[in-house]
């Protein structure tokens, strides 16, 4: 009694700040700038929880000691039954009254329960619960219609509405107590995780295993008649009734219990180990202050009240989508955003959100990124799975060298901790945990790796942030921005490793320099890490003007939703796409997919009758192309800002004749790929080593220990993957993982291992020329028997001599991929499906060499040999030395 | 003769009945009041491909078609506010559906989303939907 007093009382008062034309907004300002409402909406929450809890247990001490049937009239006990329904309903309209997006929620599937019903239920609907968006129904019958008649209904069964004083001040001590420790919960509008009141959540649960709802709503009025029948049956029925109504409250429970911890995002079912695990807080702690709010202060985000963006007002830097006045702070980054105290609205906040540890809960919020995040996720920068199963492979811990896995997922094995202390750092879901641009040293920052920018007011307020003294009072007012502004940079903190790719590209090789070595010298570079890189080459398409993601889209960049295995799976972009004589596909802009839209419109690109290239692989559009005269004419828009350049066909020397069809552009166009000859890797188990994976500095390290990387021109080898021809393509390959592995310093009785991978080369140094014919066909390190002297005799035998020694584990020069004019039937590769050249190629390859070593490239005899080069050989002179193999 | 205890009992069915009479025909018309069908435009020719969230409806674009479905869940009524991988997603109690037909992929829902008649200008490829 005393808390239904107390419900009423603080209930009545709640009406002042309360409005019903905008309940959201209403509750929102008054809990962050009027404690004294959100004090009483607390007192309110909690008395109507207690007086709920001891309602039921009343029921259940009434029927335990079968005290019902001290009622005799049934016009009695049918009205306390009928008490049931207007507790609940009582209860559930006050929580849909606070209008967050869990009550909207339920408002609708109150609203579609009780219209299920045959005949009254629109008439119940309508008297009770309302349409959809006005709360005006529900407002006035709960505040008035089930409160009187819930105040009419214990009147006649408790007789008097007296109440011990003891009792009710001891009630309200408690309460108010409560009350200032804990907040009635208030969620967002829009949240991916929508969960009843507590004592729905097993209904909810119910309802996802039940197709039809009218079942439950007739099982709810069967449950009610069974308590009616309790009293007026036999003894033996009511028993079997009480022990039936046991096994469902247990049941129930047990649903109220999965619903609350095995649920997460979308009713999805969720096991607490696991990674996107989330359990919705049971109490939101509550600070209430009388003192510190200023309700002059508040701020009206979109129909809510948001404390943060009180204090923060004024803050600009931001892109238009990500302004403040569209978004607030909450959004992105978390925080309590229902309150002015300082401490209480940075409690659990993100100081970094688009960390991948709270992407989901901040870009990926319902209504933001929902659909990008699970892919980012997914996709090949988070998993590295490349990275992963190769290692897996050469420790000889998986059997499947393209094996589909993740980073997180590499244990404490051989092979698990050399990825953490050599690799482990590189993947997007390493958390960036500084404040300010993503450091050299710093990889990964989930979504902020590519679209945090700094500029200059940015960067200028971040030094008077960390400059500031605890006794500045003035707040940063610039905040940096979260755009599509993604330049190289932003790549190369990790594409400036292994392949290199991003360095490679405008032009620089790593050396095993020192700074101090490179002082005042030019054509050097001395990266933030220290490391020292030399001018060579740049990639055509950089001095063009062109960034990576000119080419590289969304859709390879934070995946497609697929998990891939490795690079050229994802990777759908390839050279003739763009230089074709005509769009090979092509598609108008406006009917593209939603984010490359969207993309086009932030980048502010014509749409009107624009046609855009789609990659042959995956269809996915390059949102910067322009495809017209029918398709002759291809161009791509610069994304760095800087103008329009025509992508131009392949020449003639591209496309005629049958002896390079086999040929991929980068096995010609690649003017150099960094490569190595080989490494050596040992366990060091007392020496200081970092798990890049945790972070964290740990005793016993995995060490590499490498030669000087040379920048060449590629090996060739088969793709066979590549389908655009049957028997695979030519393609560019560099040294994956010639390398010897000290398994037993890791641990004892293993041995040492070998292997003498080739990787596929990507080098992202592509040249207008084509590499010539003799830097392939008499050049030994392109065929891939490693550098030496190849040389042709004249009575027809090739002979290699090897720049390097044999290795002791396969009797192959140290650098090479296969022997001279032999095969390799092993696993070459660090793919399946990719290999060195098999004998038949390699004598093809020399014959060619052959007519080479005598003709010039540019001879009317060579070019014809391009065109069909069995013709050229039937048709020799008798002069012509032929190989002898 | 009736007698005055069945008069009266009479007279107060007679009058529940009438007010429940009163109650349904009230509430009848209330709710053709208060749903009139809102009318809503969009420029169908500037949305690219895909799957678009709106407040009442789900605008699904594909190269070939355009269809509005409500975004009422068929199995309890709930808002479906998320798209993952082509497909609509109730956050309640975990109803999929197949964002391109609307058919249940996954329940408890039973029943695929209802869809939205539209009409559509010819001339400037807005279409108009009443809901």
């Amino acid at each position: 009694m005393a808390s239904i007093i107390l419900c009423a009382v603080s209930g009545a008062l709640l009406v002042v700040p309360y409005n019903v034309s905008s309940p959201y907004l209403s509750v929102t300002s008054f809990i962050t700038a009027n404690p004294s409402a959100s004090l009483l909406r607390n007192i309110h929450y909690w008395s109507a929880q207690l007086f709920l809890i001891l309602t039921l247990v009343h029921i259940f001490d009434h029927l335990s000691k079968g005290t019902e049937s001290n009622i005799k009239k049934k016009s009695v006990w049918f009205r306390l039954t009928l008490s049931i329904i207007f507790t609940l309903y009582v209860m559930l309209s006050g929580f849909i009254l606070k209008a967050d997006g869990d009550s909207l929620q339920a408002h609708r599937i109150l609203s579609s329960l009780v219209s299920s019903l045959p005949w009254i239920g629109p008439m119940l609907q309508q008297t009770f619960i309302g349409s959809e968006g006005n709360f005006q129904v529900l407002y006035l019958q709960h505040a008035a219609t089930a409160t009187v008649i819930l105040f009419v209904i214990i009147m006649e069964h408790a007789r008097s509405l007296k109440v011990n004083l003891r009792t009710l001040l001891f009630t309200i001590g408690i309460i108010t107590i409560i009350s200032f420790l804990f907040r009635a919960p208030i969620n967002a509008l829009n949240s991916p995780v929508m969960k009843g009141p507590w004592y729905f959540v097993g209904l909810q649960e119910t309802l996802h295993w039940v197709s039809n709802p009218l079942l439950i709503t007739i099982g709810l009025i069967l449950l009610l008649l069974l308590i009616y029948l309790i009293p007026w049956v036999k003894p033996l029925y009511s028993r079997i009734i009480k022990q039936f109504f046991v096994v469902m409250i247990i049941l129930y429970a047990l649903l109220t219990v999965n619903g609350f911890f095995f649920r997460g995002p979308m009713w999805q079912w969720q096991w607490p180990w696991e990674e996107d695990y989330k359990l919705q807080p049971l109490v939101h702690l509550e600070k209430i202050n009388f003192s510190a709010a200023d309700t002059a202060q508040l701020t009206i985000i979109q129909g809510h009240a948001e404390g943060c963006v009180s204090c923060h007002k004024g803050m600009s830097g931001f892109s238009d989508a990500h302004k403040p006045e569209f978004i607030g702070c909450f959004s992105c980054h978390g925080g309590d955003p229902l309150t002015l105290d300082k401490t209480k609205a940075h409690s659990s906040m993100f100081p970094v959100p688009g960390n991948l540890s709270n992407a989901s809960e901040a870009c990926g919020n319902v209504g933001c990124h929902p659909g990008i995040v699970p892919r980012v996720k997914i996709s090949l920068m988070s998993t590295l799975s490349g990275i992963v199963s190769v290692d897996k492979w050469v420790f000889g811990e998986t059997d499947d060298i393209n094996l589909a896995t993740h980073i997180n997922d590499i244990g404490h094995t051989a092979s698990g901790q050399h990825l953490r202390n050599l690799c482990a750092g590189c993947h997007l879901g390493n958390e960036k945990t500084n404040t300010g641009p993503a450091e050299w040293l710093e990889r990964g920052g989930g979504c902020l790796a590519c679209h945090l920018t700094y500029d200059k007011k940015a960067l200028t307020t971040l030094d008077q942030v960390k400059r500031r003294q605890k006794s500045d009072t003035a707040l940063p007012m610039f905040h940096p921005a979260l755009d599509l502004n993604i330049t190289n940079d932003k790549c190369k903190s990790c594409h400036s490793r292994s392949g290199r790719i991003s360095m490679n590209y405008e032009g620089w090789h790593e050396t095993e320099l020192k700074p101090e070595n490179v002082v005042g010298k030019d054509n050097y570079q001395v990266l933030p890490d220290k490391r020292v890189f030399v001018k060579m080459p740049a990639d055509i398409h950089h001095e063009r003007g062109m960034i990576c993601i000119d080419c590289h889209g969304s859709y390879e960049l934070m995946g497609d939703g697929k998990l891939y295995s490795h690079k050229e799976e994802a990777v759908k972009v390839q050279c003739s796409d763009c230089h074709a004589p005509k769009a090979i596909k092509q598609k108008s802009i406006t009917g593209v997919d939603q984010e490359t839209q969207l993309i086009s419109w932030l980048r502010k690109f014509q749409t009107e009758g624009i046609q855009v290239v789609l990659t042959q692989k995956g269809e996915i559009p390059l949102v910067n192309t322009i495809v017209e005269e029918h398709g002759s004419r291809l161009s791509m828009i610069k994304k760095s800002g800087s103008g329009i350049t025509i992508m131009k066909p392949p020449a003639k020397a591209c496309t005629e004749g049958k002896a390079h069809a086999r040929l991929s552009c980068e096995a010609c166009h690649t003017s150099w790929a960094p490569q190595c000859i080989g490494c050596h890797n040992s366990y060091d188990s007392k020496a200081k080593g970092f798990d890049m994976l945790t972070n964290k500095v740990e005793k016993g390290t995995w060490v590499e220990y490498s030669t000087e990387g040379l920048a060449e021109l590629p090996v060739l080898g088969i793709n066979a993957t590549d389908k655009s021809k049957k028997s695979g393509m030519v393609s560019t390959f560099t040294p994956g993982m010639i390398l010897t592995i000290d398994k037993g310093s890791f641990s004892k009785g293993e041995k040492t291992v070998f292997h003498r991978l080739y990787a596929p080369s990507s080098a992202h140094t592509t040249q207008r020329e084509g590499r010539s014919c003799k830097s392939c066909h008499n050049d030994p390190l392109a065929i891939g028997y490693g550098r030496g002297k190849l040389s042709y005799s004249t009575d027809g035998k090739w002979t290699f001599d090897p720049l390097f020694q044999n290795n002791k584990y396969d009797g192959l020069p140290e650098d090479s991929w296969i022997g001279f004019l032999q095969e390799r039937k092993d696993q070459a590769s660090t793919r399946k499906g990719m290999r060195p050249f098999n004998l038949a190629e390699q004598k093809r390859i020399l014959t060619a060499a052959a007519c080479l070593t005598c003709h010039d490239a540019t001879s009317g005899v060579m070019k014809r040999s391009l065109v069909d080069f069995d013709k050229v050989i039937r048709e020799r002179s008798k002069h012509c030395i032929m190989p002898v193999f | 003769m009736i007698s005055r205890k069945i008069f009266l009992r009479l007279l107060i069915t007679g009058t529940v009945a009438a007010f429940v009479a009163l109650w349904s025909i009230m509430t009848g018309k209330n709710k053709m009041l208060r749903e009139q069908p809102v009318v809503s435009k969009i420029n169908a020719a500037k949305l690219g491909t895909g799957i678009f969230l709106f407040d009442k409806y789900i605008v699904v674009k594909s190269a070939a078609s355009l269809k509005v479905f409500s975004n009422k869940c068929t199995h309890a009524g709930c808002r479906i506010n998320q798209e993952i991988d082509g497909q609509l997603v109730c956050p309640c109690h975990g109803s999929r559906y197949d964002a391109a037909t609307g058919k249940v992929l996954q329940g408890p829902a039973g029943l695929p989303l209802s869809l939205i008649p539209f009409s559509t200008d010819a001339k400037t490829g807005e279409i108009t939907i009443k809901i």
